[in-house]
Protein backbone atom coordinates (compact mmCIF):
# COMPACT_ATOMS: atom_id res chain seq x y z
CA UNK A 1 0.00 0.00 0.00
CA UNK A 2 1.48 2.89 -0.94
CA UNK A 3 1.05 6.51 0.47
CA UNK A 4 -2.02 7.43 -2.13
CA UNK A 5 -4.59 7.09 0.29
CA UNK A 6 -5.83 3.78 -0.59
CA UNK A 7 -6.96 2.35 2.76
CA UNK A 8 -10.46 3.17 2.79
CA UNK A 9 -10.15 4.30 6.52
CA UNK A 10 -8.31 7.79 5.70
CA UNK A 11 -10.74 8.39 2.61
CA UNK A 12 -13.77 7.94 5.38
CA UNK A 13 -11.72 9.86 7.87
CA UNK A 14 -11.14 13.12 5.22
CA UNK A 15 -14.47 12.48 4.25
CA UNK A 16 -15.76 14.02 7.71
CA UNK A 17 -13.36 16.83 7.16
CA UNK A 18 -15.30 17.83 3.65
CA UNK A 19 -12.28 16.46 1.92
CA UNK A 20 -13.77 14.38 -1.18
CA UNK A 21 -11.91 10.70 -0.46
CA UNK A 22 -13.52 9.56 -3.29
CA UNK A 23 -11.18 11.50 -5.64
CA UNK A 24 -8.41 8.98 -4.14
CA UNK A 25 -5.97 12.47 -4.96
CA UNK A 26 -2.90 12.59 -2.32
CA UNK A 27 -4.04 15.69 0.25
CA UNK A 28 -1.58 18.48 0.64
CA UNK A 29 -2.51 20.58 3.50
CA UNK A 30 -0.81 24.37 4.03
CA UNK A 31 -0.38 25.58 7.43
CA UNK A 32 1.28 28.65 8.58
CA UNK A 33 1.20 31.39 11.03
CA UNK A 34 -1.31 34.32 9.76
CA UNK A 35 0.15 37.16 6.91
CA UNK A 36 2.90 34.60 5.67
CA UNK A 37 1.24 34.40 1.72
CA UNK A 38 -0.10 31.35 2.79
CA UNK A 39 -3.50 32.40 0.78
CA UNK A 40 -0.92 33.51 -1.99
CA UNK A 41 0.73 30.28 -2.14
CA UNK A 42 -2.37 28.13 -2.05
CA UNK A 43 -3.73 30.62 -5.29
CA UNK A 44 -0.84 29.97 -6.76
CA UNK A 45 -0.80 26.28 -6.94
CA UNK A 46 -4.29 26.06 -7.34
CA UNK A 47 -5.20 28.63 -9.58
CA UNK A 48 -8.92 29.07 -10.29
CA UNK A 49 -9.52 25.27 -9.49
CA UNK A 50 -10.49 26.21 -6.34
CA UNK A 51 -13.48 25.57 -3.21
CA UNK A 52 -14.73 27.62 -0.49
CA UNK A 53 -16.82 26.09 2.22
CA UNK A 54 -16.92 25.52 5.50
CA UNK A 55 -14.65 23.09 7.80
CA UNK A 56 -17.64 20.59 8.89
CA UNK A 57 -19.64 22.55 12.30
CA UNK A 58 -17.09 25.14 12.39
CA UNK A 59 -17.62 28.71 10.99
CA UNK A 60 -14.40 28.50 9.97
CA UNK A 61 -13.88 29.13 6.35
CA UNK A 62 -12.04 26.28 4.44
CA UNK A 63 -10.65 26.24 0.73
CA UNK A 64 -9.42 23.72 -0.69
CA UNK A 65 -8.31 23.44 -4.47
CA UNK A 66 -6.58 21.47 -6.56
CA UNK A 67 -3.57 21.03 -9.39
CA UNK A 68 -2.18 18.41 -11.77
CA UNK A 69 1.16 17.80 -11.61
CA UNK A 70 3.27 15.12 -14.24
CA UNK A 71 -0.27 14.04 -14.72
CA UNK A 72 -1.32 13.19 -10.99
CA UNK A 73 -4.33 15.68 -9.75
CA UNK A 74 -3.33 16.81 -5.84
CA UNK A 75 -5.99 18.00 -3.78
CA UNK A 76 -4.16 21.18 -1.37
CA UNK A 77 -6.38 22.29 1.45
CA UNK A 78 -5.44 25.20 2.89
CA UNK A 79 -5.43 24.92 6.96
CA UNK A 80 -6.66 28.56 8.99
CA UNK A 81 -3.51 30.31 9.68
CA UNK A 82 -2.11 29.79 13.29
CA UNK A 83 1.06 30.68 15.25
CA UNK A 84 0.76 27.12 17.13
CA UNK A 85 -1.22 23.47 16.98
CA UNK A 86 -1.75 23.56 21.37
CA UNK A 87 -5.48 23.78 20.13
CA UNK A 88 -6.17 26.53 22.20
CA UNK A 89 -8.39 28.31 19.38
CA UNK A 90 -10.85 26.98 17.43
CA UNK A 91 -8.33 27.78 14.38
CA UNK A 92 -5.46 25.98 15.69
CA UNK A 93 -8.05 22.87 16.77
CA UNK A 94 -9.10 22.05 13.29
CA UNK A 95 -5.54 22.33 12.07
CA UNK A 96 -4.41 20.14 14.82
CA UNK A 97 -6.93 17.38 14.00
CA UNK A 98 -6.53 17.88 10.28
CA UNK A 99 -3.03 16.82 10.33
CA UNK A 100 -3.39 14.34 13.13
CA UNK A 101 -6.81 12.57 11.51
CA UNK A 102 -7.14 12.96 7.80
CA UNK A 103 -2.90 12.49 7.78
CA UNK A 104 -2.55 14.34 4.48
CA UNK A 105 0.30 13.19 2.18
CA UNK A 106 2.17 16.02 2.28
CA UNK A 107 2.31 19.01 4.85
CA UNK A 108 3.53 22.33 3.86
CA UNK A 109 4.36 24.69 6.15
CA UNK A 110 4.68 28.35 4.83
CA UNK A 111 6.68 29.97 6.63
CA UNK A 112 7.89 34.37 6.94
CA UNK A 113 11.35 34.58 5.63
CA UNK A 114 11.63 37.46 7.39
CA UNK A 115 10.56 35.84 10.81
CA UNK A 116 11.62 32.33 11.01
CA UNK A 117 11.87 32.24 14.66
CA UNK A 118 8.36 32.52 15.13
CA UNK A 119 7.34 30.35 12.20
CA UNK A 120 9.65 27.21 13.10
CA UNK A 121 7.47 27.18 16.31
CA UNK A 122 4.48 25.89 14.39
CA UNK A 123 6.62 23.77 12.16
CA UNK A 124 8.07 21.63 14.81
CA UNK A 125 4.74 21.22 16.35
CA UNK A 126 3.82 19.90 12.89
CA UNK A 127 6.68 17.51 12.64
CA UNK A 128 5.70 16.00 15.93
CA UNK A 129 2.15 15.11 14.40
CA UNK A 130 3.53 13.94 10.30
CA UNK A 131 6.77 13.11 8.64
CA UNK A 132 5.88 14.45 5.92
CA UNK A 133 6.73 18.00 5.85
CA UNK A 134 8.40 20.37 3.61
CA UNK A 135 9.24 23.99 5.24
CA UNK A 136 8.45 26.64 2.26
CA UNK A 137 10.59 29.63 2.93
CA UNK A 138 8.55 32.44 1.62
CA UNK A 139 8.51 36.08 1.51
CA UNK A 140 12.21 35.42 0.48
CA UNK A 141 13.02 38.53 -1.92
CA UNK A 142 11.40 40.56 1.84
CA UNK A 143 14.05 39.13 3.41
CA UNK A 144 16.57 39.92 0.68
CA UNK A 145 16.13 43.42 0.85
CA UNK A 146 15.70 43.38 4.96
CA UNK A 147 19.00 42.16 4.72
CA UNK A 148 18.42 38.77 6.26
CA UNK A 149 20.57 35.97 5.15
CA UNK A 150 19.40 32.76 5.90
CA UNK A 151 21.57 29.49 5.58
CA UNK A 152 19.49 26.93 3.79
CA UNK A 153 21.80 24.10 4.09
CA UNK A 154 22.20 24.68 7.47
CA UNK A 155 18.49 25.01 8.48
CA UNK A 156 17.52 21.60 6.48
CA UNK A 157 20.42 19.92 8.11
CA UNK A 158 19.29 20.91 11.71
CA UNK A 159 15.32 20.28 10.85
CA UNK A 160 15.73 17.35 8.65
CA UNK A 161 13.20 18.39 6.07
CA UNK A 162 12.96 19.48 2.51
CA UNK A 163 12.76 23.29 2.21
CA UNK A 164 11.39 25.51 -0.71
CA UNK A 165 12.55 28.90 -0.91
CA UNK A 166 9.60 30.42 -2.55
CA UNK A 167 8.25 34.06 -3.81
CA UNK A 168 5.00 33.17 -4.12
CA UNK A 169 3.54 36.97 -5.21
CA UNK A 170 5.85 36.17 -8.45
CA UNK A 171 5.29 32.41 -8.66
CA UNK A 172 8.97 32.41 -8.18
CA UNK A 173 9.47 28.25 -6.78
CA UNK A 174 5.90 27.31 -6.71
CA UNK A 175 6.74 24.30 -9.15
CA UNK A 176 9.96 23.51 -7.19
CA UNK A 177 7.34 23.12 -4.22
CA UNK A 178 5.17 20.91 -6.58
CA UNK A 179 8.14 18.57 -7.57
CA UNK A 180 9.26 18.20 -3.72
CA UNK A 181 5.63 17.47 -2.78
CA UNK A 182 5.88 14.95 -5.90
CA UNK A 183 8.67 13.17 -4.28
CA UNK A 184 7.64 12.61 -1.22
CA UNK A 185 4.22 11.43 -2.57
CA UNK A 186 6.08 9.08 -4.52
CA UNK A 187 8.10 8.13 -1.41
CA UNK A 188 10.99 8.38 -3.84
CA UNK A 189 12.59 10.71 -0.56
CA UNK A 190 12.34 9.03 3.06
CA UNK A 191 12.07 12.14 5.90
CA UNK A 192 12.60 11.93 9.53
CA UNK A 193 12.11 15.56 10.66
CA UNK A 194 13.54 16.72 13.88
CA UNK A 195 11.57 16.37 16.80
CA UNK A 196 11.51 18.33 19.49
CA UNK A 197 13.90 17.08 22.78
CA UNK A 198 11.88 18.05 25.93
CA UNK A 199 13.32 18.59 29.25
CA UNK A 200 14.42 15.46 30.78
CA UNK A 201 11.33 15.66 33.29
CA UNK A 202 9.21 15.59 30.60
CA UNK A 203 10.90 12.74 28.52
CA UNK A 204 11.06 10.76 31.20
CA UNK A 205 7.57 11.01 31.59
CA UNK A 206 6.77 10.31 28.19
CA UNK A 207 8.81 7.23 28.56
CA UNK A 208 6.71 5.51 30.94
CA UNK A 209 3.44 6.44 29.26
CA UNK A 210 4.35 5.36 25.23
CA UNK A 211 4.73 1.55 26.70
CA UNK A 212 1.23 2.47 28.53
CA UNK A 213 -0.40 3.14 25.89
CA UNK A 214 0.92 0.76 23.33
CA UNK A 215 -0.09 -2.15 25.65
CA UNK A 216 -3.79 -0.83 25.85
CA UNK A 217 -4.03 0.03 22.19
CA UNK A 218 -1.92 -2.11 20.01
CA UNK A 219 -3.80 -0.95 16.64
CA UNK A 220 -3.69 2.69 17.73
CA UNK A 221 0.04 3.72 16.52
CA UNK A 222 -1.06 2.72 13.02
CA UNK A 223 -3.48 6.16 13.46
CA UNK A 224 -1.80 8.61 14.99
CA UNK A 225 1.65 9.30 16.26
CA UNK A 226 1.61 7.57 20.25
CA UNK A 227 4.43 9.98 21.45
CA UNK A 228 2.49 12.88 20.36
CA UNK A 229 -0.43 11.18 22.41
CA UNK A 230 1.25 11.11 25.33
CA UNK A 231 2.61 14.22 25.39
CA UNK A 232 -1.25 15.52 25.16
CA UNK A 233 -1.89 13.41 27.98
CA UNK A 234 0.89 14.59 29.92
CA UNK A 235 -0.26 18.36 29.39
CA UNK A 236 -3.87 17.52 31.18
CA UNK A 237 -6.04 16.75 28.10
CA UNK A 238 -8.41 14.44 29.23
CA UNK A 239 -10.57 15.04 26.05
CA UNK A 240 -8.04 13.38 23.73
CA UNK A 241 -9.50 10.08 23.36
CA UNK A 242 -12.89 11.47 23.09
CA UNK A 243 -11.36 13.16 19.72
CA UNK A 244 -10.39 10.17 18.96
CA UNK A 245 -13.32 7.72 19.30
CA UNK A 246 -15.63 10.80 17.56
CA UNK A 247 -13.00 10.89 14.57
CA UNK A 248 -12.60 6.78 14.34
CA UNK A 249 -16.63 7.19 15.23
CA UNK A 250 -17.57 8.84 12.35
CA UNK A 251 -15.36 6.36 10.44
CA UNK A 252 -17.39 3.60 11.98
CA UNK A 253 -20.88 5.05 10.99
CA UNK A 254 -19.29 6.20 7.70
CA UNK A 255 -18.19 2.62 6.72
CA UNK A 256 -21.81 1.28 7.66
CA UNK A 257 -23.23 3.29 5.61
CA UNK A 258 -21.60 2.56 2.88
CA UNK A 259 -22.06 -0.93 3.34
CA UNK A 260 -25.70 -0.81 3.27
CA UNK A 261 -25.28 1.36 0.23
CA UNK A 262 -23.42 -1.26 -1.89
CA UNK B 1 6.63 45.79 36.40
CA UNK B 2 3.30 44.59 34.61
CA UNK B 3 3.63 45.16 30.75
CA UNK B 4 1.47 48.09 30.75
CA UNK B 5 3.61 49.65 32.83
CA UNK B 6 6.04 49.48 29.91
CA UNK B 7 7.20 52.54 28.43
CA UNK B 8 6.99 52.82 24.63
CA UNK B 9 10.13 51.72 22.97
CA UNK B 10 11.52 50.27 25.95
CA UNK B 11 12.71 46.42 26.26
CA UNK B 12 11.24 44.05 28.87
CA UNK B 13 11.70 40.66 29.96
CA UNK B 14 8.49 38.37 30.92
CA UNK B 15 9.20 37.33 33.80
CA UNK B 16 5.58 35.67 34.54
CA UNK B 17 2.06 35.81 33.42
CA UNK B 18 -0.03 35.55 36.00
CA UNK B 19 -3.49 34.38 33.73
CA UNK B 20 -5.95 31.68 34.56
CA UNK B 21 -4.87 28.22 33.07
CA UNK B 22 -6.36 28.77 29.39
CA UNK B 23 -5.48 32.71 28.97
CA UNK B 24 -2.03 31.93 30.03
CA UNK B 25 -1.63 29.36 27.48
CA UNK B 26 -2.81 31.85 24.48
CA UNK B 27 -0.34 34.47 25.88
CA UNK B 28 2.24 31.78 25.80
CA UNK B 29 1.26 30.34 22.28
CA UNK B 30 1.49 34.14 20.83
CA UNK B 31 5.89 33.65 22.18
CA UNK B 32 5.49 35.15 25.71
CA UNK B 33 7.60 32.76 27.09
CA UNK B 34 9.75 33.22 30.49
CA UNK B 35 12.88 35.65 29.51
CA UNK B 36 11.38 36.72 26.19
CA UNK B 37 11.70 40.38 25.18
CA UNK B 38 8.77 42.30 24.37
CA UNK B 39 9.13 46.12 23.17
CA UNK B 40 6.14 48.30 22.86
CA UNK B 41 5.95 49.93 19.74
CA UNK B 42 2.93 52.00 19.57
CA UNK B 43 -0.12 52.97 21.19
CA UNK B 44 -3.94 53.31 20.25
CA UNK B 45 -4.75 57.30 20.14
CA UNK B 46 -7.98 56.03 22.11
CA UNK B 47 -4.91 54.52 24.96
CA UNK B 48 -6.02 51.09 25.03
CA UNK B 49 -4.42 48.10 22.86
CA UNK B 50 -0.65 48.56 22.71
CA UNK B 51 1.33 47.18 19.61
CA UNK B 52 4.16 44.99 20.80
CA UNK B 53 7.02 43.53 19.27
CA UNK B 54 7.35 39.93 20.19
CA UNK B 55 9.97 37.57 18.24
CA UNK B 56 9.63 39.79 15.36
CA UNK B 57 6.16 40.42 14.83
CA UNK B 58 3.71 43.11 16.01
CA UNK B 59 1.01 41.86 18.07
CA UNK B 60 -1.86 44.47 19.45
CA UNK B 61 -2.88 43.34 23.53
CA UNK B 62 -4.98 45.00 25.22
CA UNK B 63 -4.57 46.27 28.82
CA UNK B 64 -6.46 43.42 30.42
CA UNK B 65 -3.95 40.75 29.39
CA UNK B 66 -0.84 42.91 29.68
CA UNK B 67 -1.55 43.53 33.21
CA UNK B 68 -1.31 39.57 33.79
CA UNK B 69 2.27 39.93 32.24
CA UNK B 70 5.21 40.74 34.76
CA UNK B 71 8.28 41.93 33.23
CA UNK B 72 11.62 43.48 34.50
CA UNK B 73 12.68 46.41 32.19
CA UNK B 74 16.41 46.26 30.87
CA UNK C 1 -10.72 2.18 23.17
CA UNK C 2 -13.21 0.73 26.01
CA UNK C 3 -13.65 3.13 29.40
CA UNK C 4 -11.58 1.06 31.45
CA UNK C 5 -8.41 1.05 28.82
CA UNK C 6 -8.31 4.75 29.04
CA UNK C 7 -9.05 5.16 32.90
CA UNK C 8 -6.24 2.65 32.93
CA UNK C 9 -3.91 4.99 31.05
CA UNK C 10 -5.42 7.78 33.62
CA UNK C 11 -4.71 6.60 36.35
CA UNK C 12 -1.06 5.79 35.24
CA UNK C 13 -0.76 9.72 34.58
CA UNK C 14 -2.07 10.25 37.82
CA UNK C 15 0.48 8.09 39.23
CA UNK C 16 2.98 10.12 37.87
CA UNK C 17 2.00 13.11 39.95
CA UNK C 18 2.79 15.70 37.95
CA UNK C 19 1.41 19.38 37.53
CA UNK C 20 -0.48 19.46 34.25
CA UNK C 21 0.19 23.27 33.78
CA UNK C 22 3.30 23.09 34.82
CA UNK C 23 4.11 20.39 32.26
CA UNK C 24 2.20 22.54 29.41
CA UNK C 25 4.11 25.74 30.08
CA UNK C 26 7.34 23.93 30.39
CA UNK C 27 6.35 22.40 26.64
CA UNK C 28 5.77 25.69 24.92
CA UNK C 29 8.97 26.92 26.40
CA UNK C 30 10.75 24.29 25.17
CA UNK C 31 9.61 24.00 21.82
CA UNK C 32 10.15 28.10 21.33
CA UNK C 33 13.57 27.39 23.03
CA UNK C 34 14.23 24.96 19.88
CA UNK C 35 12.78 27.17 17.38
CA UNK C 36 14.91 30.18 18.95
CA UNK C 37 18.24 28.05 18.70
CA UNK C 38 17.91 26.56 15.18
CA UNK C 39 17.02 30.30 13.96
CA UNK C 40 20.07 31.88 15.67
CA UNK C 41 22.57 28.76 14.01
CA UNK C 42 21.23 29.75 10.49
CA UNK C 43 20.00 33.21 10.06
CA UNK C 44 23.04 36.06 9.74
CA UNK C 45 20.85 39.63 10.08
CA UNK C 46 22.54 42.94 9.41
CA UNK C 47 20.36 44.45 11.27
CA UNK C 48 20.49 47.87 10.93
CA UNK C 49 17.05 49.64 13.53
CA UNK C 50 15.63 52.26 10.95
CA UNK C 51 12.28 53.13 11.29
CA UNK C 52 11.15 51.80 7.84
CA UNK C 53 8.77 53.38 5.98
CA UNK C 54 5.76 51.69 6.51
CA UNK C 55 6.50 51.92 10.04
CA UNK C 56 6.76 55.81 9.95
CA UNK C 57 3.31 55.30 8.08
CA UNK C 58 2.31 53.55 10.93
CA UNK C 59 3.16 55.93 13.79
CA UNK C 60 1.40 58.55 11.63
CA UNK C 61 -1.51 56.56 11.68
CA UNK C 62 -1.86 55.72 14.95
CA UNK C 63 -1.12 58.71 16.40
CA UNK C 64 -2.92 60.72 19.00
CA UNK C 65 -3.75 63.51 17.31
CA UNK C 66 -3.19 62.60 13.42
CA UNK C 67 -4.97 59.13 13.69
CA UNK C 68 -8.66 59.64 14.03
CA UNK C 69 -8.69 62.68 11.39
CA UNK C 70 -6.82 60.44 8.62
CA UNK C 71 -9.14 58.00 9.21
CA UNK C 72 -11.85 60.09 9.05
CA UNK C 73 -10.15 61.33 6.16
CA UNK C 74 -9.51 58.00 4.78
CA UNK C 75 -13.04 57.01 5.07
CA UNK C 76 -14.07 60.23 3.76
CA UNK C 77 -12.10 59.89 0.41
CA UNK C 78 -13.40 56.37 -0.20
CA UNK C 79 -17.26 57.69 0.13
CA UNK C 80 -16.46 60.61 -2.32
CA UNK C 81 -14.93 58.29 -4.43
CA UNK C 82 -17.78 56.05 -4.46
CA UNK C 83 -20.53 58.68 -4.53
CA UNK C 84 -18.98 61.24 -7.16
CA UNK C 85 -17.32 58.55 -8.83
CA UNK C 86 -20.69 56.49 -9.77
CA UNK C 87 -22.56 58.97 -10.79
CA UNK C 88 -20.89 59.00 -14.27
CA UNK C 89 -21.70 55.43 -14.95
CA UNK C 90 -25.00 55.89 -13.20
CA UNK C 91 -25.62 58.54 -15.64
CA UNK C 92 -24.51 56.18 -18.75
CA UNK C 93 -25.87 53.09 -17.40
CA UNK C 94 -29.64 55.13 -16.79
CA UNK C 95 -28.90 56.32 -20.97
CA UNK C 96 -28.02 53.00 -22.27
CA UNK C 97 -30.90 51.16 -20.55
CA UNK C 98 -33.32 53.41 -20.96
CA UNK C 99 -32.23 53.43 -25.21
CA UNK C 100 -32.92 50.20 -24.90
CA UNK C 101 -36.72 50.78 -23.39
CA UNK C 102 -37.65 52.71 -26.21
CA UNK C 103 -36.51 50.29 -28.47
CA UNK C 104 -38.82 47.71 -26.24
CA UNK C 105 -41.47 49.49 -26.52
CA UNK C 106 -41.15 50.15 -30.18
CA UNK C 107 -40.83 46.72 -30.59
CA UNK C 108 -44.09 45.91 -28.13
CA UNK C 109 -46.14 48.70 -30.35
CA UNK C 110 -44.71 46.61 -33.66
CA UNK C 111 -46.28 43.49 -32.29
CA UNK C 112 -49.74 45.49 -31.34
CA UNK C 113 -48.74 43.96 -27.58
CA UNK C 114 -51.99 44.72 -25.33
CA UNK C 115 -51.03 48.33 -23.54
CA UNK C 116 -51.27 45.93 -19.85
CA UNK C 117 -48.42 43.81 -21.47
CA UNK C 118 -46.82 46.39 -22.18
CA UNK C 119 -47.22 48.42 -18.57
CA UNK C 120 -46.84 45.22 -16.49
CA UNK C 121 -43.26 44.03 -18.43
CA UNK C 122 -41.69 47.40 -19.76
CA UNK C 123 -43.14 50.25 -17.59
CA UNK C 124 -43.07 47.86 -14.48
CA UNK C 125 -40.54 45.25 -14.55
CA UNK C 126 -38.11 46.42 -16.97
CA UNK C 127 -37.90 50.30 -16.18
CA UNK C 128 -37.52 49.29 -12.28
CA UNK C 129 -34.58 46.92 -13.12
CA UNK C 130 -32.95 49.27 -15.05
CA UNK C 131 -33.22 51.79 -12.37
CA UNK C 132 -32.00 49.52 -9.45
CA UNK C 133 -29.14 48.32 -12.09
CA UNK C 134 -27.92 52.11 -13.10
CA UNK C 135 -28.11 53.38 -9.26
CA UNK C 136 -26.31 50.30 -7.42
CA UNK C 137 -24.61 48.55 -9.59
CA UNK C 138 -21.98 51.55 -9.91
CA UNK C 139 -21.07 52.78 -6.06
CA UNK C 140 -21.33 48.89 -5.41
CA UNK C 141 -18.12 48.07 -8.38
CA UNK C 142 -16.22 50.67 -6.92
CA UNK C 143 -17.32 50.63 -3.19
CA UNK C 144 -16.23 47.20 -2.46
CA UNK C 145 -12.80 46.75 -4.63
CA UNK C 146 -11.33 49.80 -2.68
CA UNK C 147 -12.44 48.22 0.12
CA UNK C 148 -10.66 45.39 -0.72
CA UNK C 149 -8.09 47.40 -1.59
CA UNK C 150 -7.40 48.84 1.72
CA UNK C 151 -7.76 45.96 3.06
CA UNK C 152 -5.20 44.30 1.55
CA UNK C 153 -3.12 47.28 2.22
CA UNK C 154 -3.76 46.64 5.92
CA UNK C 155 -5.40 49.90 6.52
CA UNK C 156 -8.29 47.76 8.00
CA UNK C 157 -6.56 46.66 10.89
CA UNK C 158 -5.38 49.78 11.66
CA UNK C 159 -8.64 51.33 11.90
CA UNK C 160 -9.15 48.00 14.27
CA UNK C 161 -6.37 48.90 16.71
CA UNK C 162 -7.36 52.70 16.93
CA UNK C 163 -11.28 51.74 17.47
CA UNK C 164 -11.49 48.76 19.63
CA UNK C 165 -11.53 50.40 22.97
CA UNK C 166 -14.85 52.20 21.26
CA UNK C 167 -15.50 48.32 20.19
CA UNK C 168 -15.32 47.02 23.49
CA UNK C 169 -16.84 49.77 25.51
CA UNK C 170 -19.71 49.14 23.53
CA UNK C 171 -19.87 45.73 23.97
CA UNK C 172 -19.24 46.08 27.58
CA UNK C 173 -22.52 47.63 27.62
CA UNK C 174 -24.57 44.84 26.96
Amino acid sequence: MGLTAQSSGVNLLRESFNIDGDKNNPVVALAGNPNTGKSTVFNGLTGLKQHTGNWPGKTVTQAKGYYTYLSQEYTVVDLPGTYSLLASSIEEQIARDFICFAQPEVTVVIADATNLERNLNLLLQVTELSERVVLCLNLMDEAERKNIKIDLNGLATDLQVPIVPTIARDEKGLSDLKKVIDKIVNQEVQLDPIKIKYSSKIEEKVEKIVPELNKQFPNLRKNINIRWLALRLLEGDRTIFETLEECYDVNLKNKKVVERRQ
Amino acid sequence: MKLTELPLKKIGEVVDIMADPNKKRRLLDLGLTEGTEVIPKRRSPSGDPTAFLIRGTIIALRSEETDLIEVEKK
Amino acid sequence: MSRQQQSTIFSKIDNLDINHEQIRDEMVKDIYDTAEEIAERNIASSEVEKESWGEKFDTLLTSKCLGFPMMLLMLGIVFWVTIVGANYPSAMLAKFLFWIEGHLSNLFVALQAPEWLHGMLIKGVYRTLAWVISVMLPPMAIFFPIFTLLEDLGLLPRVAFNLDNFFKKAGGQW
